[in-house]
């Protein structure tokens, strides 16, 4: 499967972004060029190539290229922390959906309901009870982003627990423990793969938004989202500054998508048909 | 169970007057809904060594009676008892005695096999889930022989490797894994191309012989109940019609239903047996 999905251009551009986004965060762990937070009140709104700033500094003085590596680390934490919570509460909760049993319904409408509500609105309200943190941030995008992925997978675990393969285990002495270890997760998870990875696209997305609304990462860790926040307001005199911290969440959301793409398709052939709807994750609202 | 453990000692598996029913969707607000009766007062004997077919259209309540002889759904009216100890939908530990008695090969064999699991895990599921004492290895090594497959290179495989009638070999074999003395197959053959039809139906017929397995077949295959079963029984909306032996039943129905199954069978000019 791997190999599948890096032949597709969409794969291969997928993953090397992924990969960039994965070695920024891990680089800036050891070495940045300055220190992403160090003000230096001298050299403000240096332009790009000037006194070593490979791509100038804010108004602060504080290095933009050190802030993006150093805020990859956040993207690529709580994009992959986000997505664990989103697994774990998504597979939870479409196996109390879809194993039949009493109360089966009652959390399928839950689920629902739960779709209903905005992601972003929900870690709002949390960060406000809790503060702002990148845990909030964590939690709140994994169940949002979550319950999306449960009623994803209820339907595809409903149809897998209606098949001639699972009436032959429960003949064969199989306990419902066994029939969702054993044949129903095998037997989602490529559409599970899929989501999760869609996921990872939301949750960069969600991460900058929340941060940029002031809800995500606290200063002074440095964030994408909280760059845009700070350099906004300077879009008029410096509009360069904010083109960094926007094309990188651009280009690592584009990233994920496309390599969930290429995941769907390597899995599916059938999804390649013209005129077939994908399963796909709705997009935060 | 109770007391009836006494009863005659060689029928294995008894079904006595099975009822059930379904309810449908709601036609009207304010009417009742309706229901649907898929079974309306059973009743079936199997002797050990024996073979009763269940012959009857899509419809006619086929599928409802093998789910309750299989004790995967609850009678409304009736009981099933396996030599004389009733048998009830219920937890799977319940029910491990009379799983390892009475297995199942189901019809199609491309739904039947779980596409992500190995063959020999497959065949291994009933050694497992029913804790059947023996090297699980080697049993589903003789298991694979005795349906005609190699064990050597079948196992490790995925039944998407495999043709129809090697998956339906496989889906036998997984049956035979517990020792079982009771074979229910729901449609056996009916999604099989007609050469490998006949293949599978010797591999039964071979099988049921040499273990003493007693069969229950429900097909709308009457060339195949001639050759596997000696019983037969009509099913008809829900009540059985007819029933004999097989020969003298295809030989001379009684009841007009029966006499238009027959002749909707098609035919060939000259054929030398049914």
């Amino acid at each position: 499967m791997t190999r599948r999905v890096l032949r597709s251009p969409t794969g291969l551009a997928g993953a090397v972004v992924v990969a960039l986004l994965v070695l920024g965060a891990l680089v800036s762990l050891v070495w940045t060029p300055f220190d992403p937070t160090l003000v230096d009140p001298a050299s403000t709104w240096l332009p790009p190539l000037s006194g070593g700033h490979l791509l100038g500094t804010d108004g602060s003085g504080r290095d933009l290229a050190s802030q993006l590596l150093a805020g990859a680390r956040v993207t690529a934490f709580t994009a992959a922390t986000a997505t664990v919570v989103a697994a774990v509460v998504g597979v939870g909760l479409a196996v109390l959906a879809a194993v039949p049993r009493h109360g089966g319904e009652v959390v399928a409408h839950l689920i629902d309901v739960l779709v209903a509500l905005p992601t972003l609105l929900l870690a709002m309200v949390l960060a406000a009870v809790y503060g702002g943190s990148v845990w909030t941030a964590v939690v709140a995008i994994g169940i949002g982003t979550g319950v999306n992925v449960a009623r994803v997978a209820r339907a595809e675990m409903t149809s897998v627990l209606g098949a001639d393969y699972v009436l032959a285990a429960e003949v064969a002495g199989a306990g419902t423990g066994r029939i969702v270890r054993r044949h129903v997760l095998p037997n989602v998870a490529p559409v599970l793969v899929v989501q999760l990875s869609l996921v990872l696209a939301l949750a960069v997305l969600a991460e900058a938004a929340l941060s940029y609304l002031g809800f995500g990462t606290p200063p002074p860790t440095p964030s994408w989202g909280r760059m845009l926040q700070d350099l906004q307001q300077y879009v008029t005199v410096h509009p360069l500054v904010v083109v960094w911290p926007g094309c990188a969440i651009a280009v690592v959301v584009l990233g994920f998508t496309l390599l969930g793409d290429a995941l769907r398709d390597a899995i599916d052939p059938r999804m390649r048909l013209p005129g077939q709807a994908a399963p796909a994750v709705e997009v935060l609202p | 169970m109770d007391g009836e453990a006494a009863g005659s000692a060689d029928v294995l598996l008894r079904a006595e007057a099975l009822h059930r029913h379904y309810p449908l969707p709601r036609q009207r607000l304010l009417h009742r809904r309706p229901v649907r009766h898929a079974l309306r007062g059973v009743d079936l004997e199997l002797a050990a060594g024996g073979s009763v077919g269940i012959v009857g259209e899509s419809g006619s309540g086929k599928s409802t009676l093998v789910r309750l002889l299989l004790a995967l759904d609850r009678a409304d009216a009736g009981a099933v008892s396996y030599r004389g100890r009733a048998v009830e939908p219920g937890p799977p530990r319940t029910l491990r005695w009379f799983r390892r008695e009475v297995q199942v090969v189901l019809q199609d064999p491309f739904a039947s096999l779980d596409p992500r699991m190995r063959v020999a895990d497959i065949v291994a599921e009933p050694l497992e889930c029913l804790d059947v004492p023996g090297d699980h290895a080697a049993r589903v090594a003789e298991l694979l022989g005795a349906v005609g497959l190699e064990p050597g290179p079948a196992k490790d495989r995925y039944p998407h490797e495999f043709s129809g009638g090697q998956r339906q070999r496989i889906a036998i074999a997984r049956a035979l894994a517990p020792g079982p003395r009771v074979l229910v197959g729901d449609e056996p053959l009916s999604a099989l191309d007609v050469a490998v039809r006949g293949q599978v139906m010797d591999l039964l017929r071979g099988l049921a012989a040499d273990l003493g397995l007693a069969l229950v077949l429900v097909s709308h295959d009457i060339g195949a109940m001639h050759r596997l079963c000696e019983q037969i029984m009509v099913l008809h909306e829900g009540g059985v019609v007819e029933r004999g032996r097989t020969a003298d039943v295809l030989a001379a129905p009684s009841h007009p239903y029966t006499r238009r199954l027959l002749a909707a069978v098609p035919q060939l000019p000259d054929r030398e047996q049914v």
